[in-house]
């Protein structure tokens, strides 16, 4: 494995499985803070909100019992992310519950935003804001951003939420989700777009 | 020449680098042209940089507690 910078504040892989596997109880404790959100992500983006903490949870209760016979060939994250994800699949069947993401049938035919030789119809004004940390200063905002993504298909939120806000790689995902790269790379951009046009509308009239 | 409508429906696959060298330099040119389509480029890298940085979801008490004990309670299970 090659040695990365890590941004999250932890030791390199090697020390930090060692001080895993030898009881370091502070340790794990800043692990389970800094691997929490992407986990989370992961299970929410598979069972849904309502159980997803409960997916973290056992996820976890099955990566301490495993973690003697972790072998490092993948990033501590990265297995914890898969161990995630599959004690999220093995729940959404016991519950036979499923949540389709082969569906890409949503056309950009009839976009209104566009005249029939594909120029746009109106200019989009441009927005106040010069940076994304400018558009987090407006609390209402980000609450109205959060309402529109729960209001997404199921495939394009959890797109949406495992790369752009859980920051995982394009790959991670289509693994876990178990979809094709260029499905993932349709859903995830009918996702930004929207969220783009939900900023635009909010820039243009100050309202949700 | 390459459509507003066909750049937008694209347009992630620009951010994210995805296009050939091809692909991308017809992007490039167009937003060289197009002061519309240049602004909603812009606005969608602003979006994904917004999304980015939205609060992080944050673990119950509860939750830490439980997985904390959890893993004390194996490392005495491995030293008895």
């Amino acid at each position: 494995m090659t040695a990365t910078k890590r941004n999250d504040g932890l030791p390199d892989e090697a020390a930090l499985v060692k001080g895993l596997l030898n009881n370091d109880q502070l340790l794990f404790n800043k692990v389970f803070k800094a691997y929490y959100s992407p986990m989370y992500a992961v299970a929410y983006s598979i069972v849904g909100n309502a159980i997803a903490d409960e997916v973290v949870q056992e996820a976890w209760v099955s990566a301490i019992r495993a973690l003697p016979k972790f072998e490092g060939r993948s990033a501590l994250k990265s297995w914890l992310i898969r161990i995630t994800a599959n004690e999220a699949k093995t729940r959404l069947r016991k519950e036979s519950r499923s949540v389709s993401l082969d569906a890409v049938n949503e056309s950009w035919a009839t976009d209104p935003r566009f005249d029939n030789k594909g120029h746009w119809n109106d200019a989009n004004p441009e927005w106040d804001a010069a940076s994304p940390d400018d558009l987090l200063s407006a609390d209402e905002l980000k609450d109205c951003v959060e309402k529109h993504m729960e209001h997404l298909p199921d495939n394009q939120k959890q797109i949406l939420n495992l790369r752009d806000v859980g920051g995982l790689a394009m790959d991670e995902i289509c693994n876990i989700l178990e979809v094709s790269s260029s499905n993932a790379r349709v859903l995830l951009h009918r996702a930004r777009d929207k969220m783009q046009q939900v900023v635009a509308h909010f820039q243009r009239t100050g309202k949700c | 020449m390459l459509s507003c409508k066909k750049l937008v429906e694209n347009a992630s696959e620009y951010v994210d680098g995805d296009l050939s060298g091809w692909q991308r330099f017809n992007v490039k040119m167009h937003l060289f042209m197009c002061v519309h389509c240049k602004r909603y480029m812009h606005q969608l890298t602003q979006t994904i940089g917004f999304l980015g940085k939205l609060p992080r979801q944050q673990p119950s008490e509860e939750l830490e507690k439980h997985v904390c004990d959890e893993y004390k309670k194996a490392m005495q299970d491995k030293q008895n």
